[in-house]
C-alpha cells in the first residue's frame, strides 16, 4: 500500500507541494526524507526567484532590461573586476569564444526556441521589455525536480515523486513501480472542484487562464477560459498552454497541427468561455477542425 | 593495522576532496576573471538587439564563427571599448531538447554586444527519435471523467494567498494524515 507525504513551499507568490510516494518498506521513512529535500527545494526556488525577478534592480534580467546583455558572456556580470584591462586590442575580431552554460543563457534560448515554435504567441518581450518570466517558472519546477527528486527515485528512496508549483506540476514515477499520478483540472468556475481526471506516470500538466499571475498573455483571441497541456516537460506544457490562451483554440490547433513533435505528444483539455470543455489526445489534431 | 588503513582512506578522501572543491569553486572563477576582465560597465551603455528569432534564422549555420550580424543593431554608439568584452563571435552550448537544438550565438564589436541571435539547428531526426522513446510514456497518459482521487489540482488560480483551504491544501492534508 502507498503512502504519500505532502509538503508546501511558498515562493514566487505562489505555492508549491512537494510529493513523495512510498511503498511499504520505504513508507517509514518517507517523513523524514521530504522534510529534508523541501528545504532544499525551497532554497533552489529563492535562487531562481532572485536571478530572474524583473523586481530586484540587481537581477541578471533587470541588467538585460536595461540593454546589459553581459550575463550571456559573463558568468557573473555583477562581479566588478578591479583588475587593470587585459583585453585584447579593440576591434580585432578573434577566434570563437565559449559562452558560459548559466541558467539566464538557457533561459534565453528557450524563450528564444518558444516564441519560435509558438509562431510568436509566447512572446519573452513584455511592453518592450526583456521578460521570461513565463517560462521561468515552469523551468525551475521541472529543474527543481530533476535536480532533488529524481535522485530519490533512482536511490530506490520513494517509488513516485511530483513537484508542482501554481496550479502546474512534474511527475515522475520509478520503473518498478505500479503507482500512477492522478491530476485534476480545475474547474474554471469553481475552484474547488474538477472538471476532468488527467492520469500519468512521467510528464508534466500546466493550466493556463485569464487570471493567472505572473503571467504576461498578450491575446490575440478570446475563445478559451482555461488551457490545459500535457507534455514530457514542464516548461513546454507550460508554454503551450499559455499559448494556447493566447492564440485562441482555432490558431493553436493550427500551430500544433503543423509540428510533428507537439502533434504526436501533446494531450489537451480546454474549456471554453461557456463552460464547453474540448479535449484532444496525441495524433488527433486535425489541421482543419471547426 | 585498521587504524592505519583508516587514517590512508581519510587522507585520500580528503585530498579528492580538496581537489574537487578547487575544480568546483576556484578553476571557474579564475576562468570567470579572465572572461570578465575590465571595468564593469555603467548601465544601459551596451546595446543588444535580440534577433527576430524568424526562420530568417535558420540561414544561420550553427557551430561557425559568423561575423555577417556585426554591423546590425548598433543604434547605440556612445560607448568606447572599455567594456572588457573581447570583439569576436560568442558560441553557447547547444541546448537540446524535444522541439529541437538551440544554440546562443554572441556578437561583441567595438567592445559592444551588438547581436544575439538564437541559431536554430532543425534536427527533425532526432526529435523522432525522441519521440520513438516516449511512446511508452504516450500510452499511459489518459484524460478521464473527474475522480476524487487525485493527488494534484492543474489550474490557473492558485496563489500563495489563497492557498489555505484550497483544493490542493485539502488534498495534501488528506495525503499525510493517510487517507
Amino acid at each position: 500500500m502507498a503512502a504519500i507525504q505532502a509538503r508546501v513551499i511558498h515562493a514566487m507568490t505562489i505555492p508549491f507541494t512537494v510529493q513523495l510516494v512510498g511503498n511499504a518498506e520505504q513508507s517509514a521513512q518517507l517523513a523524514t526524507v521530504i522534510d529534508q529535500v523541501t528545504p532544499e527545494i525551497a532554497d533552489y526556488l529563492h535562487h531562481i526567484e532572485t536571478a530572474f525577478s524583473p523586481f530586484s534592480a540587481d537581477s541578471q534580467v533587470s541588467a538585460a532590461r536595461r540593454g546589459d546583455w553581459r550575463a550571456l558572456i559573463s558568468a557573473q556580470p555583477s562581479q566588478t573586476s578591479t583588475q587593470p584591462n587585459t583585453r585584447h586590442a579593440p576591434n580585432e575580431p578573434s577566434a570563437a569564444h565559449r559562452l558560459p552554460h548559466t541558467d539566464f543563457a538557457e533561459i534565453y534560448a528557450l524563450v528564444q526556441q518558444a516564441k519560435q515554435l509558438t509562431h510568436g504567441h509566447f512572446d519573452p518581450m513584455h511592453a518592450g521589455q526583456y521578460d521570461p518570466t513565463g517560462i521561468v517558472k515552469g523551468w525551475a519546477i521541472e529543474q527543481a525536480h530533476q535536480r532533488f527528486l529524481m535522485p530519490l527515485i533512482t536511490a530506490g528512496t520513494c517509488e513516485a515523486a511530483a513537484l508542482g508549483g501554481g496550479g502546474d506540476i512534474q511527475a515522475a514515477v520509478a520503473d518498478t513501480s505500479d503507482f500512477t499520478w492522478h491530476i485534476g483540472v480545475q474547474d474554471p468556475a469553481n475552484p474547488n472542484a474538477t472538471i476532468r481526471t488527467i492520469t500519468l506516470r512521467n510528464g508534466a500538466v500546466a493550466t493556463s487562464g485569464t487570471s493567472k499571475r505572473g503571467e504576461h498573455i498578450t491575446r490575440s483571441a478570446h475563445d478559451l477560459a482555461q488551457a490545459t497541456v500535457v507534455d514530457d516537460h514542464l516548461t513546454f506544457a507550460d508554454m503551450w498552454a499559455t499559448t494556447a490562451i493566447s492564440a485562441g483554440e482555432q490558431t493553436f490547433r493550427g500551430i500544433v497541427a503543423g509540428n510533428p513533435v507537439a502533434q504526436s505528444s501533446l494531450m489537451s483539455v480546454f474549456v471554453r468561455p461557456d463552460g464547453s470543455i474540448t479535449q484532444f489526445a496525441p495524433g488527433e489534431v486535425p489541421a482543419n477542425h471547426a | 593495522m585498521k587504524t592505519v588503513t583508516r587514517a590512508a582512506i581519510a587522507a585520500m578522501a580528503g585530498l579528492a576532496i580538496i581537489a574537487d572543491a578547487f575544480l568546483l569553486f576556484v578553476k571557474p572563477h579564475l576562468a570567470q576573471q579572465d572572461a570578465a576582465t575590465g571595468s564593469t560597465l555603467a548601465s544601459g551603455s551596451t546595446d543588444a538587439s535580440t534577433s527576430e528569432s524568424s526562420s530568417s534564422d535558420q540561414s544561420h549555420t550553427s557551430g561557425t564563427d559568423s561575423t555577417d550580424n556585426s554591423d546590425s543593431g548598433t543604434s547605440n554608439t556612445d560607448s568606447t571599448n572599455d567594456s572588457g568584452l573581447t570583439d569576436g563571435t560568442y558560441t553557447g552550448v547547444a541546448t537540446q531538447n524535444k522541439y529541437g537544438e538551440v544554440q546562443l550565438q554572441v556578437t561583441v564589436s567595438g567592445g559592444k554586444i551588438t547581436t544575439i541571435t538564437a541559431v536554430k539547428a532543425p534536427s527533425t531526426g532526432r526529435s523522432q527519435q525522441v519521440n520513438a522513446q516516449a511512446i511508452p510514456a504516450l500510452t499511459e497518459r489518459a484524460i478521464s471523467a473527474q475522480s476524487s482521487e487525485i493527488q494534484f489540482v492543474s489550474g490557473a488560480t492558485e496563489t500563495s494567498t489563497a492557498f489555505v483551504n484550497s483544493l490542493q491544501d485539502a488534498i495534501n492534508q488528506s495525503l499525510n494524515a493517510g487517507k
